[in-house]
């Protein structure tokens, strides 16, 4: 390949490919490249005026204009959307559209484009205009014009700059690949580092290849300074890095590995040695054969923090409850020592008369076998009181499950009966038939029941006047709950109206604690109910807890 | 034993009722039981009563109101309270306005007895009986 003739030393093909292809070396192609190009263009074909035009999508840009003068060639490499003041825009669309080159050797003759205004108004002696073609199509084109002779632009010499032109195009092509590339890795590397989560990779043998802004906060390493480092010696707690290890051997092994793809929570270490609760994904991924390995970790000392003190509140409250329950039992002991004591009563006393039926001559042995069935009831009775007193004092964590609200309001009654009949006080039952289950913890259901209970007779115990009465009754609302109400025939509340008393500490009785009630309310609410108080007409207190009907009854 | 002693139990606790029921036929006695206090004064057994066990805890009448009422209608029904929750000032209080005595349900059946004799002899107006030791 070379030239027809050449216009001096400088000007030979081999000169000028030497100087293009320095150029072309390094990183830095674009600039000095284009510069090279164009000068070679220009003192190649004698131009007196070069454009270098890329297409940007629909539109063209000059990329770079160099212009020959007092024998010296300038190139601005500026960047500038092309003007129809440019160059002629006929022979733009006409290269641009047929993806041919434009040669007008004299353009006072007769031709395609001798109505272009440029040309009109300018009069260039010469143009030629090559379009820069690529796989992908037209990326740009050359525009020379003014060549000093006619006879300039020999076919050897259009070649040479076609050839010139085709290297331009693909060092563009390439810049603006990379460009491109760069622009996404520039992306990428932003949408990496705005993370709010660590992001970090390893390659196969544990060392650090990504480690995003976030995980230089965490951990405390700078990206330079973790980058290349083992993974498992910066950030894995010392008693966790055999695991590590063994982990990414089997993977190998195996492909396996069961913390992969997942969220699992780690404990990690900080550069000051301490350690921190971490929530992490890791992804396996290869690269050219071989496996990397990304890494998402998120700090959740703050969220472990949180949870560790609502299991606090849930334990405390819990207690409280407890506590609540144990010092309700212990103001009912003495009923409840009644509750126990009458049927050990009735069978000591039916132990007698077994006693004096066997000693009569004759004895009476029908009615000794009467009496000792009696004793048999009598035993059972003492024991279900006392184990129903023990479930309800015993510490055990809410267990829901599903329950007849009848029978639970039942069994209260019965423990409570005792203690109604010291005080005086009738209580009522009417309990709604085939209502549906409910889905709660019998023990803690039941110490709201009784709590209301307790309350309703000490109201009533306190006022002196009247009869004592106490209401209970159940049904289902309207909004498919269940509900179950407390009417006393005591004196009401004080002025400050119901909603006073749900407050913890809240008092009216000389002995109370005044957590009851708050108890009760949160018992309720965590089962997903409500319970209200409201003034009884025309006088007492009614108090009401709604729950929620179990699904599928 | 004498069966002409007609003696009432006053209870609403069923267990009981049929209990003591079963140990004062044991004993010789003719009884009837009662769930309540209204019901015992409602009855016509209440003048031929000539011992009266009553629970002292009931719902609406007790059995130191109950005996109030016999006293203050000037019936001297003897009274025999029994609980199952011995309290000392109840028993006080009912001692002092004159029942025979307060026992606890798990008593002892040879004091009651002493006691139900006790109370057979006050009705019967000064019939001594040595054999009737008052203990408890």
């Amino acid at each position: 390949m070379s030239p027809a003739s050449d216009t001096g030393p400088d000007n030979s093909l081999e000169a000028l490919w030497e100087r293009v292809s320095r150029s072309a070396q390094g990183d830095i192609v674009s600039d000095h490249l284009i510069d090279a190009l164009m000068r070679a263009a220009i003192e190649y074909a004698g131009a007196g005026r070069g454009l270098l035009i890329l297409a940007r999508r629909d539109e063209y840009w000059i990329e770079a204009e160099a212009t020959a003068g007092g024998g010296t060639v300038s190139v601005d490499l500026r960047t500038a959307k092309l003007m129809a003041t440019d160059l002629p825009q006929s022979v733009l669309h006409y290269a641009v559209h047929t993806k041919e080159s434009v040669l007008l050797l004299d353009t006072a003759q007769v031709n395609l484009f001798c109505a272009d205004e440029y040309i009109r108004a300018h009069r260039p002696q010469s143009i030629l205009c090559l379009p820069l073609l690529r796989q992908t199509g037209l990326i740009g084109l050359i525009y020379l014009e003014n060549t000093p002779s006619p006879g300039a632009l020999t076919p050897a010499r259009i070649a040479v700059i076609k050839l010139l032109a085709a290297e331009a195009a693909m060092s563009l092509e390439n810049l603006h690949l990379s460009s491109d590339l760069r622009e996404r890795d520039t992306k990428t590397r932003r949408i990496i580092d705005s993370a709010l989560d660590a992001v970090l990779s390893i390659d196969e043998r544990g060392r650090i290849t990504e480690w995003n802004a976030q995980a230089e906060t965490m951990f405390g390493w700078r990206r330079d300074e973790a980058t290349g480092r083992i993974l498992s010696e910066l950030i894995i707690p010392p008693q966790y890095r055999d695991a590590h290890d063994k982990g990414m051997k089997r993977f190998f092994c195996t492909g396996e590995g069961p913390l992969l793809n997942r969220r699992i929570e780690l404990s990690a270490l900080r550069r000051d040695g301490t350690e921190f609760p971490v929530e992490v994904s890791i992804a396996p991924y290869q690269i050219d054969g071989n496996w990397e390995f990304s890494g998402f970790v998120r700090d959740v000392t703050e969220k472990k923090s949180a949870e560790a003190s609502a299991l606090r509140h849930r334990e405390m409250e819990m207690e409280l409850a407890h506590a609540n329950r144990v010092a309700t039992m212990g103001q009912l002991s003495a009923s409840i020592a009644h509750e126990v004591n009458q049927p050990i009563g009735a069978a000591v006393t039916n132990a007698h008369a077994a006693v004096r039926w066997l000693a009569a001559t004759p004895p009476n042995i029908d009615e000794v076998h009467q009496a000792l069935c009696r004793i048999v009831t009598n035993g059972n009775r003492a024991t279900e009181v006392i184990s129903r007193i023990r479930a309800f004092i015993k510490k055990a964590p809410p267990l829901k499950d599903r329950l007849e609200i009848n029978d639970a309001v039942l069994e209260v009654v019965a423990l409570t009966r005792s203690e109604a009949k010291k005080n005086e006080v009738v209580v009522e039952l009417q309990l709604a038939d085939g209502l549906p289950s409910v889905q709660a913890d019998r023990i803690q259901l039941q110490q709201v029941i009784l709590n209301l209970i307790i309350n309703a007779m000490d109201a009533m115990t306190a006022s002196s006047t009247g009869s004592r009465r106490l209401l209970i009754s159940s049904a289902k609302s309207e909004s498919n709950e269940v509900c179950v109400e407390f009417r006393d025939s005591g004196p009401g509340f004080p002025d400050t109206g119901p909603e006073r008393i749900f407050q913890a500490f809240y008092t009216t009785k000389p002995a109370g604690l005044g957590m009851g009630l708050s108890i009760c309310r949160s018992i309720i609410e965590a089962h997903g109910g409500q319970l209200q108080a409201a003034a009884g007409q025309p006088t007492g207190a009614v108090f009401t807890f709604t729950l929620p009907v179990q699904a599928g009854t | 034993m004498v069966s002409q002693y007609f003696i009432s139990v006053v209870d609403d606790d069923e267990s009981f009722r049929e209990a003591m029921t079963s140990l004062m036929r044991s004993l010789g006695f003719e009884v009837e039981a009662f769930s309540s206090a209204e019901q015992f004064l409602a009855s016509p057994r209440l003048g031929s009563t000539s011992c009266l066990i009553a629970d002292v805890h009931m719902p609406t009448m007790g059995g130191v109101e109950l005996h109030r009422q016999l006293v203050a209608s000037g019936l001297t029904i003897p009274v025999i309270l029994i609980t199952a929750y011995p309290d000392d000032n109840v028993r006080a209080r009912a001692l002092a306005a004159g029942v025979i005595c307060y026992l606890s349900k798990t008593f002892d059946d040879e004091a009651l007895l002493g006691f139900v004799r006790s109370a057979l002899v006050q009705g019967d107006h000064g019939v001594a009986d040595d054999r009737i030791g008052v203990k408890r």
